[in-house]
């Protein structure tokens, strides 16, 4: 028998060949449907399915080994998390596991720890990369939020330097004596400023820090923002905010049924340390390009009354199109101008009657030195499956959240059947 | 002489008043003449619920097919007079919103809301008349 050197190089070249097949095989086998699991996405761009009827989706985190989890919004054979793994490498889902004891929206993957959020806390737990359900016991971080019955999400953002940003919804539309209701005035000052309709800094790995007491007032004046992401480029917080409803509805003799269906637009913030930005004093009227003194405070749908002290949007979109989630894009698979550039999903109107429903799209914004570079475009359509949208249940349905996997594709999760897309680029 | 220039005079003036009396009675009764229910569904409620009152999974419950609308008038008279929030599940559905109180429509207004939302979008239910809706208007706002 020859001495081992003999073979060596060859076994290794073997080796190195069937790996290199394995590796090329696993990427060429993504099973995309023809029809793109039904959205319309820009030129070279497909998409597959990875699973369905998971649940009611919410937002969705990709690990580093490609394992995703989806928070649900409503709990799911007992469950508020699904865990899925794709083992065979075709892009849809082989594993599917559900854990985590209560409902949950925000989700996110930072320094080993999977971070989820329900109304109450944000919850984290260790993530060992091989087994696919958190094994550890899952740890509060933040908590000592008031119960609310409107925009109770506490969806968040990691920096990447160990800091939590919390949103903290208003609870209610536009903080009257007596909310949604014609003719009640804003109560003013606003006291649901003090605990709500905000942003709280914590650190990322201490438990049970309180709202009120650990935790830092970082914003103010964001009616509730479910989208927001830290962008690295410039290491500053952003987020989409959901600006308030029934103008029209409430105040016939100010704006037209068309005018309630467009105002005020979906704001788009830098957040940064001290930020106030108007809720419920003023909100941002896309066509005047400022912000305006809302009704509610003595506005006439003209007046900027005490705005001025409001920070500007650094982008705005259509009123009501429920931007529920922000990802900036650090991958390498798209195309160079998508690279840190926005994707916000748009979860779609429900407020806008009697004229039509808007939003159900996946919108990108381009980006340059951390600030908007174009027109927001539609990049992934056809969620809905109809043309018209008269009412949100017409909707088959509705993207909600966004996450990036490790080799650059877009996960988009859907709040109504539960399913979730990859979306993929491919060079020609 | 003088009598019957009186009777010129006041006679058109007679005339005059009894026109603008109908005309009165006539503004009055335009007034009397609200919104049909239907009308004042799309007024009041269907940003929230919706034009095919399905509501919004997820955030609205629906009315159409939903057995609190057309079960008990008392109840539901409740629900629009002083509103109500928690969790509910409506059709095997989770809702957790508010519904504010609708206490500023009128006794009659409410009727007809609550008379439309009855009998559309396949429920079947008897009217409500004002004097439910006043009865428990009277009764006040239920203690949590």
């Amino acid at each position: 028998m020859k001495p081992i050197k003999y073979y060596l190089f060859p076994l290794i070249l073997v080796c190195v060949i069937i790996s290199g097949f394995c590796i090329r095989n696993k990427s060429d086998q993504l099973s995309i449907t023809a029809d793109n699991g039904g959205l319309t996405l820009p030129d070279g761009f497909s998409a597959l399915i990875v699973a369905d009827k998971l649940g009611s989706g919410r937002h969705i985190v990709v690990n580093g080994n490609g394992d995703i989890y989806l928070a649900l919004h409503s709990l799911h054979k007992g469950s508020g998390i699904v865990a899925l793994r794709d083992v065979d490498g075709d892009g849809r889902a082989d594993s599917i596991r559900y854990f985590g004891k209560t409902i949950s929206t925000g989700i996110d993957i930072s320094g080993g720890y999977l971070y989820y959020s329900n109304f109450d806390e944000v919850l984290r737990v260790p993530l060992s990369g091989k087994e696919l359900v958190p094994a550890g016991e899952p740890v509060v971080i933040a908590t000592g939020f008031e119960a609310q019955n409107q925009h109770q999400d506490k969806t968040f953002a990691l920096d990447g330097s160990g800091n939590l940003y919390v949103n903290v919804g208003a609870p209610s539309n536009a903080c009257q004596e007596v909310d949604r209701t014609p003719g009640s005035k804003g109560i003013d000052p606003c006291p649901q400023l003090d605990r709500h309709a905000g942003i709280w800094k914590f650190a990322g790995d201490k438990p049970n820090q309180g709202q009120m007491t650990e935790g830092h007032h970082y914003a103010s004046g964001i009616r509730n923002s479910i989208a927001l992401a830290w962008n690295n480029t410039n290491n500053k917080l952003y987020v989409v905010q959901h600006g308030r409803d029934q103008l029209g509805q409430f105040y016939p003799n100010l704006y037209t049924d068309q005018e309630s269906a467009e105002l005020p637009a979906e704001e788009f913030f830098i957040v940064e340390d001290g930020d106030f930005f108007g809720w419920p004093y003023c909100y941002y009227d896309q066509f005047k390009k400022q912000k305006i003194l809302a009704p509610e405070y003595g506005g006439d749908a003209k007046a900027t009354g005490r705005c001025d002290k409001a920070k500007s949007p650094i982008m705005a979109f259509p009123g009501h199109l429920a931007p529920n989630d922000l990802m900036f894009y650090t991958g390498n698979m798209f195309p160079d101008r998508y690279r840190n550039g926005a994707f916000i999903a748009f979860h779609g109107s429900w407020n806008r009657s009697p004229m039509e429903q808007k939003g159900y799209f996946v919108a990108f914004v381009p980006f340059e030195n951390g600030l908007p570079s174009g027109e927001m475009e539609t990049f992934a359509d056809g969620f809905a499956g109809v043309k018209v949208i008269k009412s949100p249940n017409d909707a088959k349905y509705r993207p909600m959240g966004l996450a990036q996997g490790p080799d650059g594709s877009i996960y988009v999760s859907d709040s109504e059947e539960g399913r979730i897309w990859r979306i993929i680029y491919k060079k020609k | 002489m003088k009598r019957k220039v009186i009777i010129i005079f006041v006679a058109p003036l007679l005339l005059i008043a009894g026109y603008s009396f109908r005309f009165n009675s006539d503004s009055v009764l335009i007034q009397e003449n609200p919104l049909s229910g239907s009308q004042l569904y799309i007024k009041y409620c269907q940003t929230c619920h919706q034009a095919d009152g399905g509501g919004v999974r997820g955030m609205f419950p629906p009315l159409a097919g939903n057995s609190k609308i057309t079960g008990s008038a008392d109840e539901l008279v409740r629900i629009v007079l002083f509103g109500m929030q928690g969790s509910i599940i409506v059709n095997e559905r989770d809702y957790n919103q508010v519904m504010p109180p609708q206490g500023y429509l009128s006794d009659k207004q409410i009727a007809g809301i609550l008379s439309h939302v009855r009998n559309n979008w396949g429920n079947k239910a008897p009217d409500i008349k004002p004097e439910e809706v006043a009865k428990i208007r009277k009764l006040g706002k239920p203690k949590e």
